[in-house]
């Protein structure tokens, strides 16, 4: 009451006070996984080079993207990004038998960043960018992480995954049991 | 943005086909190319109105075997894509050009849906095709 406007900022409330939670900016949450995608679900991929192609998801990043692989071997799926909302999720599940992917996270995914600097002239004018050729041990990784989850595999869900998925002249997926 | 490439092709790699005719086709990789189709087929219809008004930014979808109000439920949120050729290729070679849009709700009861594309449907796109997407998918 009667107070200028500085020092009625400054004032504190003695009062009960109610712990107001500060957001932090650029504080994200991990966006929800929907129920029904659990490790080792199959997802049908929906958009993409690999669309249509069945693929199993190992967990979700950081970044709410989930991590996903083909089997490689199988489908030629690798290591992929995918966002929730475009996969469908099958019923169909596969045993991970102990895959080791929890050391991938999304700087495995991150662009390498090209080295400033070193502009010669050749570069300068070169036609054709370098080609981005995955690393080796990227390649090695990947191979690693596939046969563990291809020995737990039984025949049918190879080819299951082998297989991509298409809507026929019949199929409606409003009426479809995925 | 993840939906931009429009393919309802078979192989992996994206062949423009006019360019496929003249025999520089990229051999497609060995994991199966059979087509794929990922895409419900549906028609553009009208546009919202009466008998005397037309709403030019709400359009009419019928999309193939809908054909109730609780069908269209999956439906809504989906995106849609009209696909249209044009003379002039664009940067990567491909004559097809997209106007994507959005399912926004269901209109009337025997599965007919309304839509919402970026830019309006041309009135030449009248009982054309257009894809309803699978995506954004909550299943």
């Amino acid at each position: 009451m009667g107070q200028a406007g500085q020092q009625r900022s400054k004032q504190k409330k003695i009062c009960n006070k109610k712990t107001v939670k500060v957001k932090k900016t650029g504080e994200k949450k991990t966006p929800k996984l929907r129920k029904n995608i659990q490790p080792g679900q199959v997802l049908i991929l929906l958009a993409s080079k690999f669309r249509g192609r069945r693929v199993v998801f190992l967990k979700q990043l950081e970044s709410g993207l989930l991590l996903v692989t083909g089997p490689y071997s199988l489908n030629g799926v690798p290591l992929k990004r995918v966002n929730q909302r475009y996969c469908i999720a099958t019923s169909a599940k596969v045993n991970l038998g102990g895959a080791d992917f929890k050391s991938i996270s999304d700087t495995y995914f991150a662009r390498e960043k090209a080295k400033k600097g070193a502009q010669t002239q050749e570069k300068f004018f070169a036609t054709e960018a370098p080609k981005k050729v995955l690393p080796q041990e990227k390649k090695d990784g990947q191979k690693k992480l596939d046969e563990v989850i291809v020995k737990g595999l039984a025949e049918d869900m190879k080819s299951y995954l082998k297989s991509r998925f298409s809507l026929s002249a019949r199929t409606f997926p409003h009426e479809m049991k995925f | 943005m993840p939906g931009g490439h429009v393919g309802y092709q078979g192989s992996s790699l994206k062949i423009n086909p006019s360019v496929r005719n003249k025999g520089t086709q990229i051999a497609p990789t060995g994991h199966g190319t059979d087509p794929v189709r990922l895409f419900v087929k549906g028609v553009f219809m009208a546009y919202k109105g009466g008998k005397k008004n037309q709403v030019n930014h709400t359009q009419l979808i019928k999309l193939q075997d809908v054909n109730s109000k609780e069908a269209t439920q999956f439906y809504l949120g989906k995106r849609l894509a009209y696909i249209y050729k044009a003379q002039k290729p664009n940067k990567e070679g491909s004559r097809f050009r997209v106007i994507w849009g959005k399912v926004t709700r269901s209109h009337g009861n025997s599965g007919v849906v309304r839509a919402k594309f970026k830019k309006n449907l041309p009135p030449k796109a009248l009982g054309k095709k257009v894809r309803c997407m699978l995506y954004p998918s909550s299943i």
